[in-house]
C-alpha cells in the first residue's frame, strides 16, 4: 500500500488532539520523517517563525500549526572574523510577522503573510528589499534601499502592486510611503506621501519607542507621545491613516498593531487582557483575558503577542528560554505550545556569544550584555535587530 | 436511469446509477471529459474498496432523499459500522476516498484514523502506520 499523502496526514493529525508533550514530540518525529521524503514545502506549514541570531550564527525556527510545535528551519553559518558594527551586534531574538511564510533565497529570507511581502536579510539583520508577491517565482529584484534604511513592504496580490514605508534607522523617522507599479521586472519606488506632505503619514522620530508592524490589512506604527502611546495605522486598501490612542497606559509597548496586551494589577492578582483594534472604527475591542495559569507559565512581567493565521501567539523570552501559548479566537481556548529544547539551546548560545563579545572590550556589547542579563524581551528585541519585529 | 460503468484495479466492473457516480468529483470530471460510452477505469481502487465506497455513497444518498426514514442515530450507526474495519482496509478507504474525491467519506475515514491515534503513544502510532503499510506490501 502506498503511504498516505501528506495532505491527508495533515488532515488526520490536525483532527487528532494530542494531550501531552511527550506524545507530540514522538508523533512529530514520525510525521516529520514522512514529510521529509515528500515535496511538502515548509512554507505551507509555517504559521509564524522566530529568528535567533548572535555574532556568529543564525537560527530560524518556525511554528508548525499542525503539530503545534516549533522546529528549526535552517542554520546559516556566520563569519567569526567579521569586524565592525555587525560583529558587535548583540544576540537578538525576533518573532516573525503575522502569518508569514519563509523561504531561503540567496541568503534572504522571504516572508510572505497573507497580503504582504517583505524581503529580509538574515546576514545583515535588516530588511533589504521588496518585490511583488508572486509565489514560487521569487527573485530579488527590488532596488536595495541601502544600509541603515528600514523598509516594510506590503503587496496586493490582485494588482501586483507593492507599497511600503522607509524609515531611517538612525533617526527613526518615517520618511515616506512608497509603492511599486511596474511589476516584477521593473519595480520602482515612488513616494506617495510622507510626514511633510499633505495626506502623508506621521513623523515618528523617537528612537526608543517607535515600533512598526504589518497586520492583515494595514501597516501599524506606534510611538509614545505626551498623552500616551498611540498607534498610527495605514490602511493597505484605502491608503488612509488612522490614529488610535492605546486603550490603557499599562499597554505593552513591545509591539503595537492590531493586537495589544494590557498588563496590570488592578487588584490582588495580575492580569493580562488582549485587545484588538477595529481599524474601520479606530476603536479598541476587549478580546479576552488570559487565565492566570497561562500567565504564570509565561512570565507575569514580560509577555509579547503576535498574530498568526487563525491563532494568536503569546510568548515570553528570557536569556535561557522561549515559551509560547496560542489563543484560538474561534474556540476561545488558550493552549501551551511545548517548549523546543533546541530553540532554548540556541537562545542560551546566543546569550553566551554575546557575553564573549563583551569580554573583547566592545563598549556597546557590554551594554548589551547588561541588557541581556536583565532578560527583558523588549530589551532583547531592540538590540541589534530592526524595529520591524 | 443512466448507468455508469466503473472498472476497478482488478478489472472488475461495477455498474452504478449516474447520480451515484457523480458523488465522486473525480468520476464526475472523467465523465465530463470522456463521456459515458466507455467504462471509467479506476486503477487505484481495488474491487473490495470500490464496493465499500459504492455502499457508503448509496446509503447516504438514500438517507438524504425526501421521505427517508433514517434517523441521525441510524446514519451514525451505519458510519461507525462502516469504518469498523482493519487498519489496512481503513487506510485503503482513506486513499480511495481521496483519489475519488468523495469528501464526506474522506472526512469520516480521516477522523476515524485521528481518533485511533490520539490515544496512542508515539511508538504505537508508528507501529500502526508501519503495519498498515506492510500488511499490503
Amino acid at each position: 500500500m502506498e503511504e498516505l499523502p501528506r495532505d491527508i496526514l495533515r488532515k488526520i493529525f490536525s483532527s487528532a488532539s494530542f494531550g501531552t508533550q511527550a506524545k507530540l514530540s514522538g508523533v512529530s518525529r514520525r510525521i516529520r520523517s514522512l514529510l521529509r521524503s515528500s515535496s511538502f514545502k515548509p512554507k505551507n506549514r509555517c504559521e509564524t517563525w522566530m529568528q535567533v541570531h548572535g555574532p556568529s550564527f543564525q537560527c530560524v525556527f518556525a511554528f508548525d500549526p499542525v503539530l503545534r510545535s516549533w522546529y528549526k528551519l535552517e542554520m546559516v553559518a556566520g563569519d567569526e572574523e567579521k569586524e565592525g558594527p555587525e560583529a558587535s551586534e548583540a544576540a537578538t531574538v525576533s518573532i516573525a510577522l503575522p502569518g508569514c511564510c519563509l523561504k531561503d533565497q540567496d541568503n534572504f529570507l522571504w516572508l510572505r503573510p497573507n497580503r504582504f511581502a517583505v524581503l529580509y536579510s538574515p546576514t545583515s539583520g535588516c530588511l533589504a528589499g521588496l518585490f511583488p508577491a508572486i509565489p514560487n517565482s521569487i527573485s530579488y529584484r527590488g532596488k536595495d534601499p541601502g544600509p541603515g534604511v528600514f523598509v516594510a513592504v506590503a503587496t496586493s496580490q490582485e494588482s501586483e502592486e507593492c507599497m511600503g514605508t522607509s524609515d531611517d534607522k538612525a533617526g527613526r523617522r518615517l520618511s515616506g510611503i512608497l509603492e511599486i507599479r511596474n511589476g516584477c521586472d521593473r519595480p520602482s519606488w515612488t513616494a506617495i506621501g510622507d510626514g511633510n506632505t499633505p495626506g502623508g503619514g506621521p513623523v515618528l522620530d523617537d528612537p526608543e519607542v517607535f515600533t512598526s508592524a504589518i497586520g492583515p490589512s494595514a501597516f501599524y506604527f506606534s510611538c509614545f507621545e505626551d498623552a500616551g502611546d498611540t498607534i498610527y495605522a495605514l490602511d493597505a486598501n484605502t491608503l488612509e491613516w488612522s490614529t488610535t490612542p492605546m486603550p490603557s497606559p499599562s499597554m505593552s509597548s513591545s509591539r503595537m498593531d492590531e493586537f495589544v496586551l494590557e498588563k496590570g494589577k488592578p487588584g490582588p492578582e495580575t492580569h493580562v487582557v488582549i485587545y484588538t483594534l477595529d481599524l474601520e472604527k479606530s476603536k479598541w475591542i476587549r478580546l479576552c483575558q488570559m487565565p492566570p495559569d497561562m500567565e504564570k507559565y509565561l512570565s507575569s512581567s514580560h509577555i509579547g503577542i503576535r498574530a498568526g493565521i487563525g491563532v494568536l501567539f503569546l510568548y515570553s523570552l528570557t536569556a535561557d528560554s522561549f515559551r509560547s501559548v496560542t489563543y484560538d479566537q474561534e474556540s476561545e481556548n488558550f493552549e501551551i505550545v511545548p517548549e523546543n529544547q533546541e530553540l532554548n539551546a540556541c537562545i542560551k548560545e546566543s546569550s553566551r556569544l554575546s557575553k564573549q563579545r563583551s569580554c573583547l572590550g566592545d563598549k556597546r556589547t557590554r551594554e548589551d550584555l547588561a541588557a541581556l542579563e536583565a532578560a527583558s524581551p523588549k530589551t532583547l528585541k531592540t538590540l541589534g535587530g530592526n524595529s520591524f519585529f | 436511469m443512466v448507468k455508469v460503468t466503473l472498472k476497478s484495479a482488478e478489472g472488475d466492473v461495477f455498474e452504478v446509477d449516474e447520480e451515484l457516480a457523480l458523488e465522486s468529483l473525480m468520476v464526475k470530471n472523467m465523465i465530463e471529459d470522456v463521456g459515458l460510452d466507455s467504462a471509467i477505469s479506476l486503477p487505484n481502487v481495488s474491487s473490495t474498496i470500490l464496493a465499500k465506497v459504492i455502499e457508503y455513497i448509496k446509503f447516504h444518498m438514500d438517507a438524504q432523499k425526501d421521505g427517508s426514514k433514517k434517523t441521525s442515530e441510524e446514519i451514525k450507526a451505519f458510519d461507525d459500522d462502516f469504518v469498523n474495519v482493519g487498519i489496512p482496509t481503513l487506510f485503503e478507504m482513506v486513499l480511495a476516498s481521496n483519489y475519488l474525491n468523495v469528501k464526506s467519506l474522506l472526512s469520516l475515514t480521516c477522523n476515524t484514523v485521528a481518533n485511533m491515534i490520539k490515544t496512542k503513544p508515539p511508538a504505537e502510532v508508528k507501529e500502526m502506520f508501519t503495519s498498515a503499510k506492510q500488511a499490503k506490501a
